[in-house]
């Protein structure tokens, strides 16, 4: 090797190790931003009545274009013929109302499935489950508000 | 004059007006796809992919193929397996653990069907399975049947769930099954004598009797099941059984010292700080509170302890506590101070008095005995040496139920009939308000003659109605072509044409927005974000998030990204940040609701 082509491997040599320290010394350019906005302390707009919740005077059920969602019983069918809804039904020809659009009341053992069990979500997010929401839970908030969750 | 007053009077009255208004203008306007709004959906898609839960770091395959230490590497595959969600066939030694796991994700989001079922079948086998006791490979090659701990806190959860559906029966049998797990503490004769006398040894005061009462408290001191079995008992009408029961509740016994150490290790202070001593009396463990109270709020917190590997082969285990700063809850009902939750379970105090039993003596042996067989083969060949060093791994179970809180704090109050908003707001150990961990909750049902029952759980922005996100800086500005760069890499699934928004971000303090700059950046590869996240709770406490701009992608390298500025405009001086995350609105300030709170509204 001659005095010229030494000379080109060492700068190249160095030109890289300078390179590749400098790069990888280079500053991360990636930044985490944690925000906190918190949530009003005044309620939303109550949309749909469930069970849990207890019905709201003036809604009739959701299948007939209302924002009831209560579970069918017969005090619920009494306050629908007060408001002047459903007069000509009585509670078994309402549950098979129901029955006949293949949506769940509730589920056979008894349990809370908060809309997650296989006929989720929701009735009014497009599913066919109407078992009443579990307290506490976002998705008890989000049936009651209608605010459709996006992940 | 009056005129005057009128108009100071008016004055006052429009400021007050306008400040309400601007308070209330950030909280209503929540994105759908806010932790506020998508919280449960998010945690449910961890469960559809087999992913983890509430883990602090979880190691990567490539990171455990590349651990030289089979110490090490079992103790990353331990720890792995205590966050799993991953279903397991049967003839896997760890099918338990994703069920636990399952089961308290689904019971943390109201799904009390799935909840059940994966309990149930983890409770079953726990508590059936048999195998053989010994082993001389690692503790870790047996199938996962839990501590006495745990086993206690799957029949717990059961009991909740038998409770809130109804059936008191079962929920007693539950509650009771959780005692009797607690009672596992209490160690076989011959050991309580042994530990005894060591107590006696240590303590000058203090005797062997002195002892045997005090472990007999330690396995009777599981205060949240008792006050749970009398409030079983009060519905089951059984009020002799309620009044023994709230006896129990107000029990708590501290572990004695060399206990500690023994379980704890190096880790004692610690767990000293995450096991304090309880206020003496529970308000709410009387009858008259069962009785008359229809809002009962648990509120669980923390993380359950880890276990840590520790000895020459890795071959010894100690509970360590895993970090978390909610240590005090205050629950407000409709912006009222309803009260300070009471801390009525600590998981690590559970824990500890665990003895050190017959299989630690096993494992010193299992040690020792791979030590004598290493130097015997090394005699022969360095690679049969070698082989035993590697392939025979006696490293303790350092398996564990992961996603179990620490902590559980109660409260109940006697409530208005009716709709309410429930706020919980979380304070650290001295005192400090934790914004990111505030919680409200819309709509809670109170009823005149029936309890409204709720479980919630302390999680990082569970409420939060702006999301976290990434940044990139932006590294040049040419202001002539109108073109900004930034390193692509930061930004995931970006593409060309896309666009994104430009921010800046502030703290209302040049030193603190300087120490952002220095510190808020995340290394490359890193995905653990715990500690900066720990930066926003303690430092970063009042940003300003603000859209400045929108740019365009025009040109995109796996290295480097450069956009055209179509909307706003930048001033070179500044420091800008680009994202892909689109802010929901220009401005967003930190809020929370404490100040509101504290002062009463």
């Amino acid at each position: 090797m001659n005095r010229r082509q030494f000379l080109y491997v060492f700068s190249g040599t160095l030109a890289a190790t300078l390179a590749g320290f400098l790069s990888g010394c280079a500053k991360p350019t990636r930044y985490y931003f944690n925000p906190y906005v918190a949530k009003n302390l005044d309620s939303p707009e109550l949309v749909h009545c469930f069970t849990a919740i207890g019905h709201k005077r003036g809604a009739q059920p959701f299948i007939f274009g209302g924002t009831c969602v209560c579970t069918p019983t017969t005090e619920l069918l009494k306050a629908y013929h007060a408001d002047g809804f459903l007069r000509d039904y009585n509670l078994p020809t309402l549950v098979a109302e129901y029955e006949k659009r293949g949506i769940v009341l509730a589920h056979e053992n008894g349990w809370q499935c908060n809309n997650q069990c296989k006929q989720g979500p929701h009735l009014v997010f497009g599913g066919s489950c109407m078992v009443s929401p579990t307290i506490g839970t976002q998705n008890f908030e989000n049936v009651a508000t209608g605010k459709m969750p996006t992940v | 004059m009056k005129c005057m007053r009128m108009m100071v009077l008016a004055f006052c009255l429009l400021v007050l007006l306008v400040n309400g208004a601007f308070a209330n203008f950030v909280h209503k306007n929540v994105p759908n796809d806010s932790n506020a709004i998508a919280f449960d959906q998010r945690l449910l898609l961890r469960q559809a992919h087999g992913e983890y839960i509430w883990p602090d770091a979880i190691y990567s395959q490539q990171q455990i193929n590349a651990q030289k230490s089979n110490t090490v590497r079992d103790a990353w595959i331990a720890h792995n397996l205590s966050f799993t969600l991953k279903a397991f066939p049967r003839e896997d030694n760890n099918f338990v653990l994703p069920l636990l796991n399952r089961g308290l994700l689904n019971y943390s989001t109201g799904n009390y069907d799935q909840a059940y079922r994966y309990l149930v079948n983890a409770q079953q086998c726990m508590d059936d399975l048999k195998q053989k006791s010994m082993t001389i490979a690692g503790e870790r090659a047996k199938i996962f049947k839990g501590e006495h701990y745990e086993r206690a806190m799957a029949n717990f959860y059961l009991g909740l769930m038998l409770y809130d559906r109804g059936d008191y029966e079962n929920a007693r049998a539950m509650f009771s099954r959780t005692l009797e797990c607690d009672r596992e503490t209490v160690p076989d004769q011959e050991r309580l004598d042994k530990l005894a006398k060591k107590y006696a040894r240590k303590t000058k005061e203090g005797g062997e009797e002195e002892f045997f009462t005090i472990y007999q408290a330690l396995g009777n001191d599981n205060r949240l099941a008792y006050y749970m079995l009398a409030r079983t008992y009060m519905k089951l009408d059984q009020h002799r059984d309620v009044e023994i029961s709230l006896n129990h509740a107000d029990d708590w016994q501290d572990v004695p010292t060399f206990i500690k150490e023994e379980s704890c290790g190096v880790f004692v202070n610690m767990a000293n700080s995450f096991d304090p001593r309880p206020p003496p009396d529970n308000p709410y463990a009387t009858k008259e509170r069962l009785n008359k109270d229809n809002l009962v709020i648990l509120i669980q917190m923390g993380f359950a302890p880890a276990k840590s590997a520790a000895g020459w082969e890795g071959q010894k285990d100690f509970l360590a506590p895993r970090d978390y700063p909610e240590r005090k809850a205050v629950v407000y009902i409709d912006g009222k101070r309803l009260g300070e939750a009471y801390p009525i379970f600590n998981l690590m105090h559970q824990a500890t008095p665990t003895v050190r039993t017959l299989k630690d003596t096993a494992q010193t042996g299992k040690a020792a005995g791979k030590f004598l067989v290493g130097v015997f083969a090394s005699a022969f060949s360095s690679d049969l040496a070698r082989l035993v060093q590697d392939k025979w791994s006696v490293a303790a179970d350092t398996r564990r139920w992961g996603s179990l809180p620490n902590e559980f704090q109660l409260i109940s109050a006697r409530v208005e009939p009716g709709l309410h908003t429930l706020t919980v707001l979380f304070y650290d150990q001295n005192g400090n308000p934790l914004p990111h961990y505030e919680q409200t909750h819309y709509f809670i049902p109170t009823k005149e003659d029936e309890e409204t029952f709720l479980v919630l759980r302390s999680l990082r922005d569970k409420c939060n109605t702006v999301r976290d996100f990434y940044g990139s800086k932006i590294t040049s500005y040419n202001p002539k072509k109108n073109e900004i760069v930034f390193n692509a890499a930061d930004l995931a699934g970006i593409q060309i044409g896309q666009n994104l928004d430009i921010i800046t971000f502030d703290l209302d303090d040049e030193k603190l927005n300087q120490q952002f700059m220095q510190e808020g950046c995340v290394m490359p590869g890193s995905t653990k974000i715990t500690f900066l996240q720990k930066k926003f709770d303690k430092i970063y406490k009042k940003s300003t998030v603000t859209r400045v701009g929108v740019a365009n992608i025009i040109k995109l390298t796996k290295s480097k990204a450069v956009c055209k500025l179509v909307e706003g405009n930048m001033d070179l001086k500044k420091n800008y940040f680009i994202t892909n995350y689109t802010l929901p609105r220009n401005i967003i300030k930190d809020e929370n609701n404490y100040d509101t709170l504290q002062k009463g509204i």
